[in-house]
């Protein structure tokens, strides 16, 4: 029961959460400043998301696998500043887990 | 050239090939989660609720990881508030796009936020008006049908599954392609070079912290360079 009711009342604080500032206090009433900060939210968050997953997913792991993991990223990052194309990079994503996880290294 | 052919294209299309190119990262953290789900005895009925409600899947472990280590009510619910606070940023920059929308649309429409919407939504800014509203309608429905999936199957098909420690490493490859593409400028590398190093050092001692201080480190990191 702990379980269920923990889904509902975490989906209705996110809820909330994604209408604060476009239904209860638009953002348009929020300084200028903060607006235009707004700009810079996509690449800071995007490179805090793949900091945070990257750190989790070396600490522990062992050394081969960790620099794998990192230089993987590095060549992913390279590929999508070129081709600007999502699937491939996703599809790199598979090849490496692939490769790490049924190759004989 | 992608531009004009993307304008004579209809809204759905355009979500739907927006979702496909996210599928792949969504569908790995979603079986992913779905196997934990599995694994730690969460509950089916939970975590198919949990998976289209909460529409967060590091909020979703981060629960269904506490409730299985015992943890208080309360601090499942908080911990995992925490993790999901990015999507007050995340509304806060989407808000001029739902400010000349219904009502209705501005109450409801919003649940569809999540990383992958708000990102690839972005990433189209010539769309406003009706023609934002039903593309992000199709956009937020065909994602939110992937996710759900992807933790049902999980979920279900766990067991059969082969083993994939590192599947996780597929979301962080979307992740990577939808940054790369936006280091254009100054501004927006100094937003996610600093982004990065602060989520990575919080992510180190609060790990429910790391993305949003990144996301508030980097925008200020970011507005700095600008000035």
């Amino acid at each position: 029961m702990t379980a269920l009711l923990s889904m509902l009342v975490l989906g209705a604080v996110s809820w909330l959460f994604r209408i604060a500032f476009i239904t209860l206090l638009p953002a348009d009433r929020l300084p200028t400043r903060l607006q235009h900060g707004l700009d810079y939210l996509a690449p800071a968050v995007l490179a805090s998301i793949v900091a945070v997953e990257l750190v989790d997913q070396v600490r522990g792991a062992p050394p081969a696998d960790a620099v794998a993991l990192l230089a993987a990223a590095a060549a992913i990052a390279v590929v999508a500043y070129r081709t600007h194309n999502l699937t491939i990079a996703c599809t790199l994503g598979i090849g490496v887990v692939l490769g790490l996880d049924y190759l004989p290294l | 050239m992608r531009s004009v052919l993307d304008k004579a294209m209809p809204t759905y299309v355009l979500a739907l090939r927006d979702t496909a190119s996210v599928a792949l990262g969504i569908a790995a953290f979603g079986v992913t989660l779905g196997v934990t789900i599995s694994v730690l005895g969460f509950g089916t009925v939970p975590g198919l609720v949990g998976a289209p409600v909460v529409y967060g899947g590091s909020a979703q472990l981060t629960a269904v990881t506490l409730v299985h280590q015992g943890a208080a009510f309360a601090a499942v619910v908080a911990s995992a508030a925490i993790v999901n606070s990015r999507l007050l940023l995340y509304g806060a920059s989407l808000s001029r796009r739902f400010s000349d929308q219904p009502g209705w649309f501005r109450w409801l429409a919003p649940h569809f936020i999540i990383d992958q919407t708000y990102l690839l939504s972005n990433a189209r800014p010539e769309l406003d008006g009706r023609a934002f509203r039903r593309y992000w309608g199709w956009l937020g429905l065909f994602v939110l049908v992937v996710w759900s999936f992807s933790v049902a199957t999980g979920m279900i098909a766990g067991p059969a599954l082969p083993e994939l420690p590192h599947l996780v490493f597929v979301g962080t490859a979307m992740f990577l392609g939808m940054l790369a593409p936006r280091l254009t400028n100054r501004p927006a590398v100094a937003a996610a070079t600093t982004g990065g190093l602060v989520a990575a050092v919080v992510g180190l001692i609060r790990p429910e912290l790391g993305i949003v201080c990144g996301a508030i480190a980097g925008i200020v990191a970011g507005s700095a360079v600008r000035r």
